[in-house]
């Protein structure tokens, strides 16, 4: 399966969830369109693009399910799963943590750069992020939930 | 005259040295912005926006339009030197940026493109400080109705004059319209498309959707791909000296600057069309009115002069728009209407009236602005390349920290950097797929606004849709509508006609 089709997929069944959203609230107000009225036209309208964009498959896209296990594709893969990691670790470790072990291990996998180098880069990042954001613009960094949040 | 006093009042405002290095700071992030690949001005802006949230109106505008306009100037520094282009709008500046660097010209080429830029960015700026206030007044006399019309012809603008594939832009446009149905109705209250999720109910903000399509999923991509980029020591070698260029060759390319700046400003005020576009248009208009077009692509310095100039007009350009009618054209200009709401101000029409301060030292700043710019790409593209090679590592994790954080810091809502890793892969595929982006930010920052405008024309005209026609400036935007929908199926005949 291409790109192209798992995403118009993805568009179809956006459209669909689109389409069921917009039944629950009122289509029609007095004189008037109701707050359904919009949703569902653009739900509409997706689930046909969709449909059109499934059909004229001109094999664009070079991912496939395959590929994704190989290099490139997997070293994107993985970086993404990172960034989905960095989220839960904000959560459960805080942000500064968070950033340390996201940095060491981003780049010890990407780069391969001395471990050395690698750590030292990891906590002056998360230190300049730190005096940048909290100290000077005041937005706090998440404490994390093990850390009291 | 009522429009320089106005001006003179502007750079009075621009005289405080926090504005002044804010303008400093922000043209300097721009300029960074633009270098290093993978990280545009719409990625910049948005990692940036949460930081303005609370401070002065005037330096926050201030730093994030100098970041804008910034970024056009630093994006042609990688094109010449390593052929990889910082953002979209410097893909034209490779074809002949590259070519001179081939042959040891990299220096004159950037001296050549930061002079283009300037004598553009100030062409740009002052048809903004004329252009503005007129069309502005104009659209005082709009209400609703004019108002749905103008959007609904914006959003077609979008779909013609993209130039791309007509369905892959409207699935970009009508996805982004339908993410900003999402949350309670401005109207009636009701929740929509929730789902029952509370975290929902306030809408999803363009600036997750921004930041993932714009920021990290540009990094991701470049990762899958591995299309990283190589500077060595020897490629990185400029110095001040060479990046000056010679009177004769400025005044060679003179006339490029000056038709492709124009007519990027006149691009760069269309809704959709933007400052990639222009870039295209003016190189191509360039090589065809050349006595030599054979040499274009081997080095030629208009080729370079050309797409400079049009994407600094274009960039100018966008902010008629988005000042006057508070419409915006581009991704980056959606940004700043954000920013302009989150800092409390409505832009509009009566923005001349009611912060004329704000407005006309926003616009005075671009003047002081390009100013900056071209001593510092004189000055400092040493610096820069410097950073560019040294950053070649790490630049994937100050990315994706930053987006994390800047998407974090909004709200202070972990919910908006997971909505940011959903668009994370909507950007992927979009990337993957050659789907625009833009529509998509567009549609989600102006989907509320048309909706809301057309609720409010149908109450004003009780449910009778045929008193649009009743109104003057719709009909005239009606059927300059119906002339850009028939453009694309015009081009796509005479296509197969030739």
């Amino acid at each position: 399966m291409t790109s192209r089709r798992i995403f118009s997929v993805a568009l179809a069944a956006a459209g669909v969830l689109g389409i069921a959203g917009a039944l629950q609230v009122d289509l029609t107000a007095r004189r008037n369109i109701g707050p359904g009225a919009m949703p569902l036209i653009y739900s509409c309208l997706l689930l046909i693009l969709a449909i059109v964009f499934f059909c004229i498959d001109k094999g664009e896209g070079t991912l496939r399910w395959s590929s994704l296990w190989t290099p490139p594709a997997r070293d994107g893969l993985v970086f993404f799963g990172l960034n989905v990691l960095l989220l839960v670790m904000v959560y459960l470790i805080g942000t500064a943590a968070a950033i340390v072990a996201f940095s060491i291990a981003s780049l010890a996998y990407l780069k391969r750069m001395p471990l050395p180098r690698i750590v030292l880069f990891s906590v002056l990042w998360a230190c300049a992020l730190y005096v940048i954001f909290v100290v000077l613009l005041k937005v706090p960094f998440e404490r994390g939930l093990l850390f009291g949040r | 005259m009522e429009t320089f006093s106005m001006l003179l009042l502007g750079f009075q405002q621009l005289l405080h040295p926090m504005t002044l290095l804010m303008c400093l700071f922000g043209v300097v992030i721009g300029t960074l912005t633009g270098v290093l690949p993978g990280l545009g001005p719409s990625a910049a802006l948005a990692i940036l926006l949460p930081v303005i949230y609370g401070r002065d109106p005037l330096t926050s505008l201030v730093l994030l339009a100098g970041i804008y306009y910034g970024a056009m100037y630093g994006g042609m520094i990688t094109s010449v030197l390593i052929n990889v282009p910082g953002d979209s709008a410097a893909v034209v500046t490779t074809f002949d940026g590259y070519p001179m660097a081939q042959q040891g010209r990299g220096g004159v080429a950037m001296g050549i493109g930061a002079f283009s830029s300037f004598i553009a960015g100030t062409i740009g700026v002052i048809l903004l400080t004329v252009l503005a206030v007129p069309l502005a007044r104009m659209a005082l006399k709009f209400g609703p109705p004019e108002y749905f019309a103008i959007y609904l012809l914006t959003f077609i603008a979008i779909l013609s004059l993209g130039g791309g594939d007509l369905v892959k832009s409207a699935i970009s446009l009508i996805l982004g319209l339908l993410v900003s149905t999402v949350g309670m109705d401005v109207m009636s209250g009701a929740p929509r498309l929730t789902y029952g999720t509370l975290n929902l109910m306030a809408g999803i903000d363009f600036l997750p959707a921004v930041v993932g399509m714009f920021g990290l999923a540009e990094i991701v991509r470049d990762i899958a791909r591995g299309t990283g980029y190589s500077l060595t020591k020897e490629k990185s070698k400029v110095d001040m000296r060479s990046v000056l260029p010679r009177p004769h060759d400025l005044l060679q390319v003179l006339p490029t600057i000056l038709r492709c700046g124009f007519m990027g400003f006149c691009v760069g005020v269309l809704p959709g069309a933007g400052s990639v576009i222009a870039t295209f248009m003016a190189y191509g208009m360039e090589k065809q009115i050349s006595k030599d077009p054979d040499s274009f692509g081997k080095g030629n310095p208009r080729g370079v002069a050309a797409p400079e100039a049009a994407n600094n007009g274009a960039c100018e350009g966008a902010f008629v728009p988005l000042l006057s009618l508070g419409i915006p054209g581009s991704s980056a200009a959606a940004i700043l209407l954000g920013a302009f709401i989150l800092v409390g101000v409505q832009p509009g029409p009566r923005l001349f009236e009611t912060n004329p301060e704000l407005v006309w030292g926003l616009i005075a700043s671009m003047y002081v602005g390009n100013v900056m710019l071209i001593l510092i790409n004189t000055a400092f593209i040493p610096a820069f390349v410097y950073l560019l090679r040294i950053s070649q590592k790490t630049l994937c994790v100050v990315v994706a920290t930053l987006c994390v954080i800047g998407t974090y810091s909004l709200h202070n809502s972990l919910f908006d950097v997971f909505l940011m890793l959903v668009f994370t892969v909507v950007g992927y595929f979009f990337k993957e797929l050659n789907i625009p982006a833009s529509p998509l930010i567009i549609a989600i920052v102006l989907g509320g606004d048309i909706e809301f405008s057309l609720r409010q024309s149908l109450s004003l005209f009780k449910g009778n849709v045929s008193m649009f026609l009743g109104r003057p400036i719709c009909v005239v935007i009606f059927i300059v509508c119906i002339l850009l929908m028939a453009l694309p199926f015009v081009r796509g005949r005479r296509k197969k006609g030739a």
